[in-house]
């Protein structure tokens, strides 16, 4: 076919210039790392790195939050095993006072020392994070969390009962404190009964609970919510040969099975884990109100005993109860600190195997990424090469055939 | 008789010729259009010797119209594959990528959510939601300039176009007068005018066919004629209807104006207008829908929630409004429609434009208008009383002026500068409202273990809530329990103290209890659960979430707007018609980066195709230098030889005379 010597020329400029313009394109590949600049280049591809890194930098900002979110937890934990031991010192303290008759001095020393860790433990209570907020207000960080009411002298939460969740995946969110609310206002109290005589001569009636078990296990049974006036016992002690006692229900009418007796005045009626000792007649008729159950904290049942403690005409038999109050309320506490430390560490366990699946998709999405969009600098590095070599035969060529011309041999 | 010395001048003078047509040849070889010429010699029929030479250009005229049609392709190719490519380079950018904002900007909400208390981390979420609107301002700004470049250079390629035009019909009248003498118009005259009209090819599509007298004439490829033998028309710009920056074209004929459809032109102009009206008018309008459902959902988030300064949270974003254009030929065009979007309903809004015609005063039709495909809106889906209408499914309200005649036209387009005026409103890191508004307690008087939940809060607007902070007394606030009949009555209290309905279990259960009380309760606009065994006489609290600041469950719900499909797919609705925002933008980044690797692929084509026909052109037109070296070496012993009869011709007519003397 007939061939201008336009067309030479035309034909090799352009086979140059697109030669040329490959190697810059590889050249970019090689310099930026990325195989495609352009959505045009790729467009699915170019879609699909969207999605990857969308989901790559999420699983980062997980991690961040992991990392804070664990933090947050271990300085809890720490706050609750310290209050839990300064409980259990104060639980030693009250066995000893139980154990042996003090001399009022002595219970004066142990009434102080008691302050001292109900200040520690108060001083817990209302812990601090490194940003200035009360771990233990729930959303209302920065209201203190425990506060001594000047009027009453009675320890009040002042915080709410929310807490916050943080999310560590997309699905998994995990709660980041616990309220004062649950933790430590939240904690039943020793549950207890209330005598009155209503009938009959004049008499002392005490009412006290040998075995707790025992009765919070009757309480539990038959303490009535809707009709408090139903969880009521009646003790009816009738003169006769033998002089005997019957327990009846609010109503009156003998309980199934019957619970009689022989009467002696001033011998403790065994029922229901309580004693019940009438030192007097017959003749009488005392009722028994189980007490509704009562939540109180930890710090008011440490009030209670200072002030038993420092009462200088105080016996041995006043100073039980209060006792057995703040043991129960003692134990009870360290049992919730306790079991929400449990669940710190719990918490804790879900962060860290979250945390580690996470890490291993991430693996997984940056290889995919890599494998879209990223160059493969040994093939580019071929193909520089490769288009490196077209171009120099294509200069080399170029001279050759321009270079020739009839009109060098004529004339 | 044949005389030797006439038949030796005439081939001299044949030769002559044809050693200038040869040089002509070779010195032409640069000159662009340039056909080369032969002569063809006629013998004389009554006389020996060369009765005259013809100039004649060695053209193909197939070659030559394939190599023109394939020009007006090629530029058509280029053109729109380099006005694509830009786009799709401004989309591309990493610096100014909007995955990436979207990206940082919840990542932002995130942190902030791990302490919300801190103004250090409110102040770089709402740092990041100012960046994002940035890149979104910063991507609409680029588009826009590159569309009202391409309508500057519209207006350029007119006016090359239309002196490309007039040079056509001149060099058709040169031609015409030049046919009229003898020898007829010379081979460097119609050469120019073959390329006046190449590069007439390159800025529209036009169709060429002989007229009388050697004129050519030259349409466009939808039969309106550009140049007939001497008469030209000329194109002109005009002022779009109803979008006064688009221009639209017209072609003026002998005093009569015509008006053309830009995209029918094809050739580099058609490329402009087809680029213009079909691509970035789409891709603006897809970026303003994604600046309208990110905004209006965190818009609609941050109001259900509680902010720094204890109030119920307002606005983050202000969202634009839009008036529409006006058609010219309305009865007054001072009247139009302007349009909003309805705090709430970004997940409906579409990416098309409207277009509303007045059939009376006070009723229109409004057809929504993408993809080229127009589709009617129902009139059920048209709430509100003129002038004040709403369409929720669209997620716009319109304001209409009064006053209008049936037959009035408006096109409306709510999200085409939608991503430019889209605005961070919001000063204050404080008004971030990442608490929950609602507090809800369980008592500490409780000894059951139960716990009250919020379930969800989704509208501070109702009854329920006294603006800016705190819950009306009619609002519920209290459940009590009660289980003196036996079963557990979850009892519902109003701020007041007055019972407003209550939930038996069984057979309810203590979740939902505001839905399922009987009498039922209005929708206070929140939603509690209890969970667990409750005693009897059990109180649970629900109440404005005062001094709550901790407290991250709207900034959670704010976090998780990445997660949830909020940007709608295709104005006709059906099926599962929702996108999350990094699908929404990845979509239009691809779609745009598809059609740029097609056209790229077109333009690649085009230029092969070009390349192809030119060289079937060249091969035959073309001068060969080498071919042109040869000839002159023939001719120049030719002239020798004819120059030798001459010479013989002159000895013998000297021997003649000296053979008589």
């Amino acid at each position: 076919m007939r061939i201008s010597t336009n067309q030479i020329f035309i034909s090799s400029t352009a086979n140059m210039s697109s030669s040329t313009s490959a190697i810059v394109k590889t050249q970019n590949q090689l310099t930026s790392g990325q195989k495609y600049q352009l959505a045009s280049e790729d467009p699915t591809g170019f879609a699909k790195t969207n999605r990857l890194t969308e989901v790559i930098e999420a699983n980062q900002q997980y991690l961040k939050n992991s990392t804070l979110v664990t933090g947050a937890l271990s300085v809890e934990e720490s706050t609750l095993d310290k209050i839990q031991v300064a409980i259990d010192r104060v639980r030693t303290l009250a066995v000893s006072v139980n154990n042996g008759s003090l001399s009022h001095q002595e219970r004066l020393s142990v009434a102080t020392e008691v302050e001292g860790i109900q200040q520690e433990i108060f001083d817990l209570m209302n812990s601090k994070n490194a940003s200035g907020d009360y771990i233990f207000s729930g959303s209302k960080s920065s209201v203190q969390s425990f506060v001594k009411d000047p009027v009453t002298g009675r320890y009040e939460f002042q915080g709410d009962g929310n807490t916050n969740g943080i999310q560590i995946s997309t699905s998994v969110f995990v709660q980041q404190g616990d309220s004062g609310l649950t933790l430590f206002e939240q904690i039943p109290a020793r549950l207890t009964a209330t005598g009155n005589v209503i009938a009959g001569p004049a008499v002392n009636l005490n009412v006290s609970i040998t075995s707790q078990e025992q009765f919070d296990a009757y309480h539990k049974a038959n303490y009535d919510f809707a009709n408090p006036g139903n969880s009521q016992l009646r003790v009816v002690t009738t003169a006769g040969t033998p002089d005997t006692f019957e327990i009846q229900d609010s109503a009156g009418l003998p309980l199934v099975p019957p619970v009689t007796g022989n009467f002696v005045p001033g011998e403790p009626i065994n029922f229901a884990g309580m004693e019940i000792t009438l030192d007097g007649g017959p003749g009488n008729t005392a009722t028994i109100d189980l007490d509704p159950p009562k939540n109180e904290n930890v710090l008011n049942h440490l009030e209670d005993f200072k002030t038993a403690l420092r009462d200088p005409n105080i016996t041995q038999e006043q100073l039980q109860p209060v006792l057995k109050d703040v043991s129960i309320g003692l134990k009870n506490t360290a049992d919730s600190a306790l079991s929400t430390m449990g669940e710190i560490g719990a918490r804790i366990n879900t962060i860290r195997r979250v945390e580690s699946s996470n890490s291993s998709f991430d693996v997984l999405n940056q290889e995919a990424r890599a494998r879209l969009s990223e160059t493969d600098y040994a093939e580019a590095s071929a193909k520089l090469a490769q288009q490196e070599m077209a171009m120099q035969v294509a200069y080399s060529t170029f001279s050759k055939v321009t270079n020739l011309s009839l009109f060098d041999y004529v004339g | 008789m044949a005389d030797l010395l006439q038949i030796g001048t005439s081939g001299i003078n044949a030769f002559q010729r044809m050693l200038a047509t040869t040089g002509n040849n070779i010195s032409n070889i640069n000159t662009p259009g340039y056909t080369r010429q032969r002569n063809l010699a006629v013998s004389d029929q009554f006389n020996a010797g060369v009765a005259g030479v013809l100039d004649r250009r060695v053209l193909d005229t197939f070659a030559q119209g394939e190599m023109r049609r394939d020009t007006s392709i090629n530029s058509y190719a280029q053109a729109l594959s380099f006005e694509l490519q830009r786009t799709d380079a401004i989309l591309s950018d990493k610096a100014s990528n909007l995955g990436t904002a979207f990206d940082s900007a919840f990542q932002s909400v995130h942190t902030a959510n791990d302490d919300p208390t801190s103004l250090d981390t409110r102040q770089l979420m709402l740092g990041e939601m100012n960046s994002l609107i940035s890149t979104y301002n910063m991507l609409s700004k680029n588009l826009a300039e590159q569309e009202k470049i391409v309508n500057n250079e519209i207006a350029t390629e007119v006016s090359e176009t239309n002196a490309l035009i007039k040079n056509v019909a001149e060099l058709n009248k040169e031609v015409m007068k030049a046919n009229n003498l003898p020898g007829g118009a010379s081979g460097a005259l119609l050469d120019k005018r073959d390329e006046a009209i190449r590069l007439l090819a390159e800025k529209v599509d036009i169709n060429v066919i002989d007229g009388e007298s050697g004129g050519k004439q030259v349409m466009l490829r939808n039969g309106d004629p550009l140049v007939t033998g001497v008469e030209y028309s000329q194109l002109s710009v005009t002022k779009g209807n109803p979008d006064s920056e688009k221009n639209d074209l017209q072609l003026t004929i002998a005093d009569v104006t015509v008006k053309i459809n830009g995209n029918t032109t094809g050739g580099k102009l058609g490329a402009l207008y087809d680029f213009r009206d079909d691509n970035i008018n789409e891709v603006r309008n897809t970026m303003g829908q994604l600046a309208i459902g990110i905004t209006d959902a965190f818009n609609t988030q941050n109001r259900l929630g509680m902010n720094l300064d204890g109030n119920l949270g307002g606005d983050i974003f202000q969202l634009p409004t839009a008036t529409a254009s006006v058609y010219e030929n309305n009865s007054n065009p001072a009247l139009g429609v302007t349009s909003s979007f309805i705090p709430g309903l970004g997940s409906s809004v579409t990416a098309a434009d409207y277009e509303i015609i007045m059939t009376g005063p006070n009723t229109f039709d409004i057809f929504a208008i993408e993809n080229s495909q127009r589709t009617q809106i129902p009139p059920a889906d048209i709430t509100g009383t003129f002038p004040n209408i709403e369409i929720e499914s669209h997620g716009i309200s319109m304001t209409f002026d009064t006053g209008m005649a049936s037959g009035d036209k408006f096109l409306l387009q709510p999200t085409r500068n939608a991503a430019d005026l889209v605005d961070v409103s919001m000063l204050r890191p404080e008004e971030l409202a990442l608490a929950s508004p609602i507090r809800v307690d369980a008592d500490s008087a409780n000894t059951s273990g139960s716990n009250i939940t919020l379930e969800s809060v989704t509208d501070t607007t109702t009854y329920a809530f006294t603006p800016p902070s705190g819950l009306s007394a009619a609002a519920p606030q209290e459940v009590r329990i009660n289980t003196s009949g036996g079963n557990t009555v979850y009892e519902i209290y109003d701020g007041g103290g007055t019972l407003l309905g209550s939930v038996t279990s069984p057979p309810g259960t203590g979740e939902d209890l505001l839905a399922n009380a009987v009498p039922a309760i209005v929708d206070p606009g929140y939603e509690i659960s209890i969970s667990g065994n409750p005693n009897h006489g059990e109180t649970f609290s629900i109440g404005f979430n005062d001094n709550g600041f901790a407290d991250n469950s709207n900034g959670l719900a704010m976090a998780d707007l990445q997660n949830q499909s909020l940007m709608r797919k295709n104005v006709v609705a059906s099926g599962d018609n929702l996108m999350t925002f990094h699908e929404a933008f990845s979509r239009m980044q691809s779609s745009v980066g598809e059609k740029t690797g097609n056209a790229i692929v077109s333009a690649q084509a085009a230029q092969a195709k070009l390349d192809s026909s030119t060289n079937w052109h060249e091969s035959v037109s073309g001068v060969n230098l080498d071919e042109e070296a040869s000839n002159l070496l023939k001719f120049q012993q030719s002239y020798s030889a004819a120059a030798q009869i001459v010479n013989v011709a002159r000895q013998t007519f000297d021997t003649l005379l000296g053979s008589v003397r």
